[in-house]
């Protein structure tokens, strides 16, 4: 006779429990305003009327540049990602690591300080600013990171002696590439080129900034439908076309990712990697050097000698409150607003996302719920801007201006990195432990207290970083719904950017400065803390 | 009233069943060993007894109090891991100390926190020395050799006086030389602390040097226990005798009261052994021990392989195209390949199996 299992019960329900204010939150912050973009493009507008609209020449001109530009993106970003990752791949020279630890950098700054770094870089009033070359450059200068990690990742551990065996059975070497290392390195290939194609398909900070009036991808032009035009159901409409072209994207990039699990013996580094000896590879090195460091560098220098072009001025003005000021507070305002929303944005990310991974640790099936907590990454943060814009104007969830919803829009493009920095962590942590610790006389919570929390430390606080810096750097959601008496530092930047005068100018180069050095520190931070082994994206 | 009683555990996993109704008991102070293939449920059983796993049916009985729903943190049973499963973010005197932690307070004698930690580290010293690690307490487990390791998750599980100990394959994980030292040196630790305790293990060597008992599980049923000895010189049936490595084991039909037919002819049986009626066919057990080797006489065999083993010979016959496995000792030098010779068989050295 089974007799009834109290224990087992409630040990069922537990990833339910934990899930409950995770999934509340997805609810009201991702899928309320996403139903209500639906809501204004099909129920309150008369659905025949938007298709023809969608369909425009305008419309589709804008879908044209949208595709075109990734497309070109990503074509220059690979052409000059990929010398880069055979040489960081196959040899070892002085300065590497520093090399690769910049090559990061672009990564983890906020898309407004790369615009601001190229018009710097370009000149603010010179002819080269408002063109599809800057917008290229910056794009390459954000994503050629992605390349190198990706691709030279999985080029560095594998094994030399595969292609050496080509060689030894008669294969030249060009033979040997393309038919032994090419398609091994195909799929690690394919899915840094897809993931760089997504970013610069939904890029907006950087064409906002640096395409002028004359440019706009879909994701900008949803801004300019909104804020500029005030036409909502357009917008919406538009939204919802993005929704279904990133969503696909995304399903495309998991697909090529999955792949990338082939079963290959792969080497240690130091087994593959060799100093340059003969003259081509010595100057094959040093090319490929030279030419990602000037990439790397001298936008972000120029940001810094350009900013303090008046010695420390700009930087004495953002404490003044002039009487004609765009934002009625001193700019210093600015980062007081945006490190209090990065810090409440932390906390929160950090309470959910801890919640989220110890559920889905939990689970035997989780990938469902992993895919879900994972969406608000494949959606664009100026949908989700217009979104909030829509949806919480009223009641129930009248959030529109204030700070909450700021904190919580950061939340939630936030939680998907802090979930997938400590679901990795707490993956690693072997059942044995936690056993062992119970039948030490170890009660369940105490077992969390003394096991899981100190093995995840690092990871709890690389998940804090990350959520920190995304914050600190967010542009496209807050652009739609922050008040302009509350602006963060992004949005202080744009507005002095789109204004006339070298002080407004130099004032969000210095701003600039200052949110790049946030970032940065925090990225040194997060790469001191990682775990061993734990990959970043 | 036995210390431990299992009455009838069940267990299945993805609707096959693994454990089908098991009992045992294991008395007091006593070092039982359940021995089996892999795949047998052995530690399944354990963590069941842990608290980790939960029966199906059945009930577990730990010093008369019925513990089958009582938590793991509860039990006072603790389990050391086959890989140890040492806290990798504590030292090895944190390791040692985690169970004394959560000892209720009237264990720990004094009451103030300050006493209880002085309580606490000299126990810790105390378990230390019991395992030969003196001076290990601030290392960091992660720096430690494999039998260090061993020793430590032994002196973490002893500590806190567990009402009953288990240990998973405990001296699985190490290599050859360190095994046959730490094999001799574990019963003598635990029967220092005076802990009751059971091991699991597959190899059946080092459940006889281990156990006072053995307890033998064969498709999730304990097919026999009892004293190593015991079961060794008597297996209960043919897999149990094929699995602590008997390979003479020949189908056999009764003739008369003690003789046998076996295919290389007629055997007599120790009077002791009862044998089923003449007519009824079984499976006769030689042990590897009983053999005579003569020059002359019958049934006579071709010595097919030989081998040397330090302390002594394995031999194969072929006898008509049955194959007889033995020992010999040195004191003799032993037949080459090919030798054609005469055998007797020891009557004690042969068991009826059903």
């Amino acid at each position: 006779m089974p007799t009834p299992r109290a224990a087992h019960a409630s040990h069922r329900l537990r990833p339910w429990v934990l899930l409950l204010l995770p999934l509340l939150f997805l609810a009201l912050f991702y899928f309320y305003p996403l139903a209500d973009i639906f809501r204004v493009s099909f129920v309150e507008n008369d659905a025949g009327a938007v298709l023809p609209r969608l369909l425009s020449a305008g419309t589709l001109r804008v879908l044209g540049f949208t595709f075109g530009q990734a497309l070109l993106s990503t074509a220059l970003t690979l052409l000059l990602g990929l010398p880069g990752a055979y040489v960081f791949a196959r040899y070892d020279f002085p300065g590497k690591a520093l090399l690769q630890a910049l090559a990061t950098v672009p990564f983890v700054l906020p898309t407004v300080v790369v615009a601001a770094a190229f018009t710097a870089l370009l000149g603010s009033q010179s002819e080269l600013r408002y063109t599809l070359g800057a917008i290229l450059l910056a794009h390459t200068f954000y994503n050629v990171t992605l390349v190198l990690r990706m691709a030279g990742g999985f080029w560095a551990n594998l094994d030399p002696h595969l292609e050496q065996a080509a060689r030894t059975l008669g294969a030249s070497p060009w033979r040997a590439f393309r038919e032994v290392t090419l398609p091994l390195l195909a799929p690690a290939l394919g899915a840094a080129a897809m993931l760089v194609f997504i970013f610069c398909f939904t890029s907006f900070g950087v064409i906002l900034i640096l395409g002028g009036p004359r440019f706009a991808t879909l994701e900008v032009e949803i801004y300019r439908q909104t804020i500029n035009f005030a036409n909502l159901p357009l917008a919406a409409a538009l939204s919802l076309l993005q929704i279904g072209i990133t969503l696909t994207l995304t399903l495309i990039y998991t697909r090529l990712q999955a792949g990338l699990a082939r079963p290959l013996e792969l080497r240690p580094q130091w087994a593959t990697q060799r100093r340059p000896r003969r003259l081509p590879e010595v100057a094959l090195v040093t090319a490929t050097v030279l030419l990602l460091g000037l990439l790397l560098v001298a936008p972000l220098l120029m940001l810094i000698v350009r900013s303090l072009g008046g010695g420390v001025h700009y930087y004495a003005a953002l404490f003044e409150n002039p009487r004609r000021s765009i934002f009625y507070v001193p700019p210093i305002m600015a980062v007081w607003n945006s490190v209090r929303f990065a810090l409440a944005t932390m906390a929160f990310a950090l309470f959910l996302g801890l919640l989220t991974s110890l559920a889905l640790l939990r689970q035997r099936r989780g990938w469902l719920l992993d895919a879900l907590f994972m969406l608000p990454l494949g959606t664009s943060a100026v949908t989700l801007g217009l979104g909030y814009l829509i949806s919480m104007g009223r009641p129930p969830l009248a959030l529109r201006g204030t700070p909450l919803l700021i904190i919580c829009g950061h939340t939630l493009v936030a939680l998907p990195f802090v979930v997938r920095s400590l679901l990795p962590a707490l993956q690693s942590i072997r059942p044995a432990l936690r056993e062992a610790a119970a039948t030490l006389g170890a009660p369940p919570l105490h077992v969390f207290i003394e096991v899981d929390l100190p093995i995840i430390r690092r990871a709890l606080a690389v998940g804090g970083v990350f959520a920190f810096t995304v914050s600190m750097g967010e542009f496209g959601a807050t652009s739609m719904i922050a008040r302009p008496e509350l602006p963060t530092l992004p949005i202080a930047i744009y507005r002095f950017l789109s204004l006339p005068g070298a002080l407004n100018y130099g004032q969000a180069l210095a701003m600039s400065t200052l949110l790049m050095v946030v970032c940065i520190v925090g990225f040194v931070a997060m790469e001191r803390l990682r775990p061993p082994g734990m990959q970043t994206f | 009233m036995n210390f431990l009683e299992l009455t009838n555990i069940h267990k299945s996993y993805d609707n096959a069943p693994l454990l089908c109704g098991v009992n045992f008991s294991v008395e007091r102070g006593e070092i039982a060993c359940l021995l089996g293939s892999s795949g047998s449920g052995k530690t399944t059983l354990l963590r069941i007894l842990a608290g980790l796993e939960e029966t199906e049916v059945g009930r577990v009985l730990l010093e008369g109090q019925d513990i089958t729903q009582v938590p793991a943190h509860k039990r006072g049973v603790v389990l050391m891991f086959q890989d140890y499963a040492l806290f990798p973010h504590k030292t090895v005197a944190e390791n040692v100390a985690f169970g004394l932690r959560y000892k209720p307070v009237e264990d720990r004698g004094p009451k103030t926190r300050r006493a209880a930690n002085q309580t606490i580290s000299e126990k810790v010293e105390a378990m230390l020395a019991l395992v030969g690690l003196e001076g290990f307490a601030n290392r960091d487990v992660n720096s430690l050799s494999g039998g260090e390791r061993q020793r430590v998750a032994l002196a973490r599980s002893l500590a806190p006086h567990p009402r009953l100990l288990l240990l998973d394959e405990p001296l699985g994980a190490l290599d050859r030389n360190l095994r046959e030292r730490l094999l001799e040196e574990l019963p003598t630790i635990l029967r220092q602390v005076d802990v009751t305790a059971i091991t699991v293990t597959h190899d059946q060597e080092e459940a006889f040097a281990l156990a006072d008992r053995v307890i033998l599980l064969h498709e999730g049923q304990v097919v026999q226990q009892g004293a190593p000895e015991t079961v060794y010189a008597a297996p209960a049936n043919a897999w149990v005798a094929r699995f602590l490595g008997l390979q003479n084991l020949f189908p056999a039909k009764v003739v008369s009261a003690h003789r046998v037919e076996v295919p290389f002819g007629v055997l007599d049986i120790a009077e002791a052994i009862t044998l089923p009626l003449p007519g009824s066919t079984g499976t006769v057990l030689v042990q590897p021990w009983g053999i005579q080797l003569t020059d002359s006489g019958s049934p006579r065999a071709r010595v097919s392989k030989r081998s040397f083993h330090g302390s002594y010979y394995r031999l194969e016959l072929d006898c008509d195209g049955t194959i007889l496995s033995f020992t010999q000792d040195l004191r003799q030098p032993a037949p080459g390949v090919g030798t054609e010779l005469a055998f007797s068989l020891d009557p004690f050295a042969l068991r009826w199996l059903e």
